[in-house]
């Protein structure tokens, strides 16, 4: 099982409509690793950039704590007027997401472009 | 005349061969003497250790603090640090200052008058191995000693009469061949300067420091270790009693459970409990906590008594979970979720009415079907969103005939896995299942323990593995009463 990471990028393609980071990641999150993920994010967010983008085509698996650190960074990001487009979900990783019904509550975007239309359509604050 | 040279000559060599001699037993005993202080020093230091670090106190700050205490104060210094050496990114910072220690980084120049500021201020320093005097003792393992301070470069200098560096000596901590950090000594009191003697007295201790150390931080991570084996065991002993002590017994059903939590005990559960006063409509829960440890345990408390209060009287299982989801969105915190098949078993009309919030499907082994029935109704996880947006859970009604049993499951059965990752699955699940209709629920859910052994060969699960069957019996009555099922209570 490949041990889970992620990288920062910032999404400059997207300055005209807001500032946006995008997140990819890969192999498996879980309860221990969520925790320096969710730290990262936060500290992005809080820096101001309140669009977020989490490329999951390398994620092979979703646990229950990298949903709900999903779910709390999406409650966060629309109290702030903000958006969270998971990006690109694996055929596993969204059945999970639809068996949990949480397709219904994620944005979810299967390219950059389409991402991109849902932060710029998104809510005005 | 010869004779007398010759004599003159013994004369002469024999006394230079015995103030040899002399010297060299001086120099002996005086090695022996300084061998012997050396040795009570160490002794002395054993002693220090072990009076002041009992296994009430033990763990590494303390540690350092009594090892330095007795260093500086031994080496008769002004100041003296410990630095650890940080394995995951090969820099060394400072874990105990004392006295006024200077900086040993090239730094701007900034003013530190007292003591526990300057303190704090090489506490917060980080040495990459390799860089600067501490940061060569350290990759080299080498011992340093700095006689004459103001002429070596490797000695920052300092504008400050009370940070500027005379003399100075490092010591590696070596334990097992590994360096974990260095000890560095700077100034001898009363003007003087170090000694190689000095320096052979700090390695000693250094020695014996490092070995110290690394006790310490064994301690410390069994400490840690077992203190987390204990908040699980409290977990686990908590999920247990959280658990039905037997299923009910039921004219006309069998009814089995099962729930193993894995190895970090996550939160699944399941419960039955009478619905009504008559004893007709059976409430059945099997649910998924997302939380671990005691965290999750306490949810699992919650989720189970919310349950059961708002259950009472309501014959309506989408109502129910909507009433928990109101309160679960409001009392937990945004990352916990909890998925859950809550369903009404009506004893008399064989019906199971149930609603899904986010849970596995229900499994159906029918009669006069070679393949399972897979019943999964819209619906999303308890705690997660706001009734608006959970309204769209539905319901669904499922008839159960004599000899027909409904499986309830939770992922990590599906989701168990071996050595090489690979995930028991779905679908050999279900084909056992389907296999197994002749099967009492007890049995059905043996026979799948022992296919999810076979498949994962032992190997430890993460995630806890929990079943309920529920089966009418082949000779059940079809209906028991003539009443129709109960309309749904409003809510």
């Amino acid at each position: 099982m490949k041990a889970f990471s992620f990288t920062c990028r910032e999404t400059p393609a997207l300055s005209d409509a807001a500032d946006c980071a995008t997140f990819d990641l890969r192999g498996y999150i879980d309860a221990h690793t969520v925790i320096e993920f969710e730290k990262t994010v936060n500290s992005v967010i809080e820096a101001g950039t309140h669009c977020i983008i989490l490329d999951i085509s390398g994620l092979s698996y979703i646990s229950s704590a990298g949903i709900g650190a999903m779910m709390g960074l999406t409650r966060k990001l629309n109290q702030l007027s903000g958006e969270l487009i998971l990006l690109n979900p694996t055929p596993k990783v969204y059945a999970i997401l639809d068996g949990l019904g949480f397709t219904k509550i994620f944005k979810i975007a299967n390219s950059e472009n389409e991402a991109m239309e849902k932060i710029r359509s998104r809510a005005p604050a | 005349m010869i004779g007398s040279i010759f004599y003159l000559v013994i004369i002469v060599v024999l006394a230079v061969w015995l103030v040899r001699q002399r010297n060299r037993e001086r120099a002996l005993v005086a090695l022996v003497d300084h061998n012997r202080i050396e040795r009570k020093t160490v002794y002395q230091f054993l002693n220090a250790l072990g009076e002041r670090l009992t296994t009430s106190n033990i763990a590494l700050e303390p540690a350092l603090e009594i090892i330095m205490d007795f260093i500086v104060d031994r080496s008769d210094a002004e100041a003296g640090a410990v630095f650890l050496l940080d394995p995951h990114d090969n820099q060394l910072s400072a874990r105990v200052v004392k006295g006024m220690f200077p900086p040993l980084m090239p730094t701007t120049g900034y003013v530190l008058t007292k003591q526990k500021y300057l303190s704090e201020r090489i506490k917060r320093e980080r040495i990459p191995l390799g860089q600067g005097i501490i940061g060569e003792a350290a990759a080299s393992g080498m011992p340093i000693l700095v006689s004459d301070a103001a002429n070596d470069p490797r000695v920052p200098k300092v504008a400050l009469d009370y940070l500027t560096i005379r003399s100075i000596m490092i010591a590696p901590l070596t334990s097992r061949g590994r360096i974990s950090g260095v000890i560095a000594i700077v100034n001898k009191r009363g003007g003087e300067i170090f000694t190689e003697e000095n320096l052979d007295l700090l390695r000693a201790l250094a020695d014996q420091a490092a070995s110290t150390v690394e006790m310490v931080k064994l301690y410390d991570d069994l400490a840690e270790k077992q203190r987390i084996e204990q908040e699980l065991r409290v977990a686990h002993e908590f999920q247990k009693m959280l658990l039905p002590s037997e299923c009910p017994k039921i004219d006309g059903y069998d009814i089995a459970a099962f729930s193993e939590p894995a190895l970090e005990v996550g939160g699944d559960y399941y419960d039955f409990f009478f619905v009504d006063d008559a004893r007709r409509y059976l409430g059945v829960v099997i649910a998924d906590v997302s939380g671990k440890g005691i965290p999750g345990a306490f949810v699992m408390a919650m989720v189970r008594c919310t349950i059961r209060v708002v259950a009472h009287g309501n014959l309506s299982p989408r109502e129910v979970l909507f009433k928990a989801n109101e309160r679960l969105y409001a009392d937990t915190k945004e990352n916990v979720f909890v998925t859950m098949t809550y369903g009404i078993l009506d004893t008399y009309e064989h019906t199971f009415r149930f609603a899904r919030a986010g849970h596995e499907p229900l499994v159906t082994i029918r009669r006069d079907s070679p393949n399972v029935e897979l019943s999964s109704p819209d619906g999303i996880a308890l705690a997660m969103v706001t009734n608006d947006m959970f309204s769209f859970v539905q319901e669904a009604v499922l008839p159960l005939t004599p000899g027909e049993t409904a499986i309830m499951y939770t992922d990590g059965v599906v989701e168990a896995m071996d050595d090489q990752a690979n995930e028991y699955g779905q679908r050999r699940f279900f084909d056992l299942i389907a296999s197994s209709r002749e099967l009492k629920p007890q049995e059905i859910i043996a026979k799948t323990l022992q296919d999810i052994q076979r498949f994962t060969r032992g190997y430890p699960q993460h995630d806890d593995i929990t079943m309920v069957a529920i089966r009418v019996h082949d000779d059940a009555a079809a209906s028991k009463s003539s009443v129709p099922v109960a309309a749904p209570a409003r809510a």
